[in-house]
């Protein structure tokens, strides 16, 4: 009988969220950047030949653009290491190629969680006084990402990356629907673990 | 748009397995009814093993992380393969309740 019950749920979700643009209108919308001290491109993954994954490209575009642009005068990329290639240096490498310069780039490597990537930054740039950043990352992280880094005392503008139009077929619907449900889980957990550290100090 | 592709072609499909199966293999109608319920169930168990499988997964990357100095990101969860191995499972329990039920 549970069985049965799990198993109706699962097709009316599936139905749901397949078939209907409802997922679509919970996703977060574009956001105008706002001018900071900084941008903040959090790290996304890279490949052990080198190649950074498509988010971890979105973002740092997207904090390539802000500099260019002239709203933040520093540009802060941090990255995972993977056996062989560093996400930070292959990134800070693009910036380099793509006009960025070399004293406005700051490294934030093996960062491992988006906590650990607030700590990090939070060491280096408040030494540099810098208060007020825009955060880069994808949408769906950026509730996450931005209670983060305010919970280390900056200033936050979230500056998120576009996400690619996926969301008129079933099977991207399908796709956003599971990325969502993954960040609700990272948040669940995140906000966990937070109860968990303010019991034990 | 593709949305009604999609559920168009499945409904076409789905017809000529209708056919088939009352014509070419002599299948009764009535007990389609029983075999959607079957499949309901296997779905059901489907989803039971994978929300098994990512919440013991969480927990049990959540305490190697916090036991060893070594990391290990909770998005490994969130791994494709780890859905088709919960249909495997939810498939294989399903078939043996059934060949139970049979034998």
């Amino acid at each position: 009988m549970l069985c049965r019950l799990l198993g109706a749920a699962f097709l009316i979700v599936f139905a749901v969220v397949a078939f209907t643009p409802l997922v679509g209108s919970l996703s977060p919308r574009a956001i105008q950047a706002a001018r900071a001290d900084a941008a903040v491109v959090l790290a996304g993954s890279i490949s052990t030949d080198g190649v950074l994954s498509d988010s971890s490209l979105r973002r740092v575009i997207q904090g390539i653009q802000l500099y260019k642009r002239g709203l933040v005068p520093l540009l802060v990329l941090s990255g995972a290491v993977a056996p062989g290639s560093s996400e930070a240096e292959t990134r800070a490498e693009l910036a380099r190629e793509l006009g960025v310069a070399d004293s406005a780039i700051i490294l934030l490597t093996g960062t491992r969680t988006t906590r650990d990537e607030a700590t990090k930054a939070a060491r280096l740039l408040q030494a540099r006084g810098v208060r007020h950043i825009l955060v880069v990352t994808d949408p769906l992280h950026m509730a996450r990402a931005r209670a983060a880094f305010t919970a280390e005392g900056f200033e936050v503008s979230p500056a998120p990356t576009g996400r690619p139009r996926v969301t008129n077929s079933p099977g991207g619907r399908l796709r956003l629907g599971r990325d969502m449900v993954v960040e609700w889980l990272a948040t669940l957990l995140y906000r966990t673990s937070q109860l968990w550290q303010r019991r034990t100090t | 748009m593709t949305s009604v592709f999609i559920l168009g072609l499945i409904a076409v499909t789905s017809l000529g397995g209708y056919l088939v199966g009352v014509r070419g293999l002599g299948l009764p109608p009535s007990s389609l009814g029983r075999a959607f319920i079957h499949t309901i169930e296997t779905l059901g168990a489907t989803l039971a093993f994978a929300a098994l499988n990512v919440a013991i997964g969480t927990a049990a990357v959540v305490a190697w992380r916090s036991l060893t100095p070594w990391f290990a990101s909770t998005y490994i969860v969130g791994d494709e393969s780890l859905l088709v191995l919960s249909v495997l499972q939810g498939l294989t329990f399903s078939w043996w309740r059934i060949a139970r039920a049979r034998a």
